[in-house]
């Protein structure tokens, strides 16, 4: 799991600086009543958050 | 009674409340410096989040967020990207930390550095550069209760009034209680700001559009430009991606490095609760989005406020809620700035005489204790001084902080992580590091800015300190192996 983490990590610092946020940097379309690029980042910090919450089930109780 | 004196009673409730549960709440801690530095290495995964998570929701983030989404738009943006960044390496340093912490009797960060890398000057050095990180940071917070205090009773109670009275409160609790009384305050106010951040981030869009989609498209047809990143610079021009980018990196590598931080790693009880602590901080990330919120509903509004960081009181005011609706506002505001100020002041003290003092004089548990309150007494006092004198250099200082701050990464990961780092090599990096930031952030401030690509000085601080701290480690003499083997070699 350590290993995910530090993938999910990396390819999280990649999308959220450039060049990768100039993939998703879109105000449009609105969803959730966010423009695209906030909706964007709010699944990526909680996608990151499951992450981490598995990181915690694999080893987290030792 | 008048609409002003409603709010102030709202206010003063408030406070009250919080100096009943800051002074309870440190009735059972132990009169040891681990009591007061370290709450006696029992918080709980609630106190923890709320500890950590109300750092996050300081002044800057409550008025400064709203600020930023106002008059920077997607800029702002940045903010919420460097959370879970900066946060996850936690989960391997803080229970690393707090294991050697429970060892070696460790309440601050500077003593675990120089317990792997002996050395009183460096020690020294960290407290300084900490102290001189804190003021402004204290300070700003100070101003910020004191701005929301007088702007929404109309000026009736002036800034040094407000901010005394909110600080006073602080000040007692801190010096009675120590950290116990920072966790629990930290939770209540955590609990309270959240409230009134969903409420107000949802209820401003609702009111003065028809809703959140509908503001965002409003926004979008008169000004497209706030809705991409990187946004505006602070001039109002638009800002660039190495500025941006280096942005989030700096912040997420300092974050954890703030000495009022880092050190709560030395009062969690369980490694467990360090580690839930970890994969729960992102929620503050997503609570942050209705604070953003509260900046972009002010936007399109006709009327302006006196400067973008008084948009929250400002929106506050004019979209006529009821008085007794302001006041509780108000407290959430007094909270961020409160729950953020108080753990600054406890750490400031605590650094200066367990990392400045302490390595050159030996002091009893009693007499240490007693000199951290009498510096946390005189940090305030400085402060105040500062907030009231309303000295408008000190947000220079402290945006340079994060440069410095993000500079105590690497000897940290060294400490922990590597058996080939050296004394020298940590000095020598360190200093290389700062040197590069102040230099970068001076030459920017004085003429004209030298940064390759706008990047963040912190950045290029340490381009240059990590290979010197390799390159100067690995020339010097190894550290004994039963030495490095205490520090790096565990399970973590």
């Amino acid at each position: 799991m350590r290993r995910v983490t530090f993938i999910y990590l990396t390819f999280f610092l990649l999308a959220v600086t450039w060049p990768g946020f100039t993939l998703i940097n879109r105000p449009t379309p609105i969803v959730l009543g966010l423009p695209f690029n906030l909706f964007c980042l709010a699944v990526l910090i909680l996608a990151g958050m499951g992450v981490l919450y598995a990181l915690y089930r694999s080893e987290g109780r030792r | 009674m008048e609409r002003w004196q409603v709010i102030a009673a709202v206010i003063v409730g408030y406070l009250v409340l919080t100096l009943t549960i800051g002074l309870v709440s440190g009735r059972g801690a132990s009169k040891s410096v681990q009591g007061y530095v370290a709450g006696d290495r029992d918080f709980g995964l609630l106190v923890m989040y709320f500890v950590l998570g109300a750092s996050v929701f300081s002044a800057f983030a409550f008025l400064g967020g709203p600020g930023w989404t106002y008059s920077r738009g997607a800029a702002a943006y940045y903010i919420l990207s460097y959370g879970v960044l900066g946060m996850a390496p936690y989960f391997f340093i803080g229970p690393k930390a707090a294991d050697l912490g429970r060892k070696f009797g460790y309440v601050t960060q500077a003593q675990l550095i120089c317990g792997r890398f002996p050395s009183k000057i460096l020690s020294l050095i960290i407290a300084l550069m900490t102290l001189a990180a804190f003021i402004p940071y204290i300070t700003l917070q100070m101003r910020g209760a004191g701005i929301v205090i007088e702007a929404v009773t109309e000026g009736r109670v002036p800034i040094w009034l407000g901010a005394g009275a909110a600080y006073g409160v602080v000040i007692i609790y801190v010096l009675f209680s120590g950290a116990k009384a920072v966790g629990w305050t930290n939770t209540f106010q955590g609990l309270f700001m959240l409230a009134i951040a969903w409420t107000l981030g949802l209820y401003l869009p609702i009111s003065l559009y028809g809703g959140v989609g509908e503001m965002f498209e409003q926004i979008l047809a008169e000004r497209p430009e706030l809705l991409s990143a990187p946004g505006l610079a602070a001039d109002g021009s638009p800002w660039t991606w190495g500025g941006y980018s280096s942005a989030i990196i700096v912040s997420a590598v300092g974050l954890m490095m703030w000495p009022h931080l880092f050190m709560k790693a030395f009062t969690a009880r369980t490694d467990r609760t360090l580690k839930r602590t970890v994969f729960l901080f992102p929620t503050f990330q997503i609570f942050l989005i209705p604070v953003f919120l509260i900046g972009f509903a002010g936007v399109l509004y006709s009327e302006r406020p006196p400067s973008a960081d008084f948009i929250m009181p400002f929106m506050i005011l004019n979209v006529e809620l009821p008085a007794l609706v302001v006041g509780l506002f108000c407290a959430g505001a007094l909270s961020a700035s409160m729950s953020t100020g108080d753990a600054l002041l406890h750490a400031a003290g605590s650094v200066i005489v367990e990392d400045a003092i302490g390595p050159f004089r030996k002091m009893s548990d009693i007499a240490q204790r007693r000199l951290i309150q009498v510096f946390v007494l005189v940090f305030g006092a400085v402060a105040y001084f500062f907030a009231v004198s309303g000295s408008a250099s000190l947000v220079v200082l402290l945006l340079t902080a994060y440069g410095l701050i993000c500079q105590l990464a690497p000897p940290i990961v060294a400490a922990l992580y590597w058996r080939r780092a050296t004394t020298a090599g940590v000095i020598a990096g360190f200093a290389a590091g700062s040197a590069m930031a102040l230099f970068f952030f001076l030459t920017g401030f004085f003429g004209e800015s030298l940064r390759p690509f706008d990047l963040h000085e912190g950045v290029l601080g340490l381009l240059i300190h990590v290979p010197t701290l390799i390159f100067v480690s690995l020339l010097t003499a190894p550290q004994s192996e039963a030495h490095s083997e205490d520090f790096v070699g565990n399970s973590q």
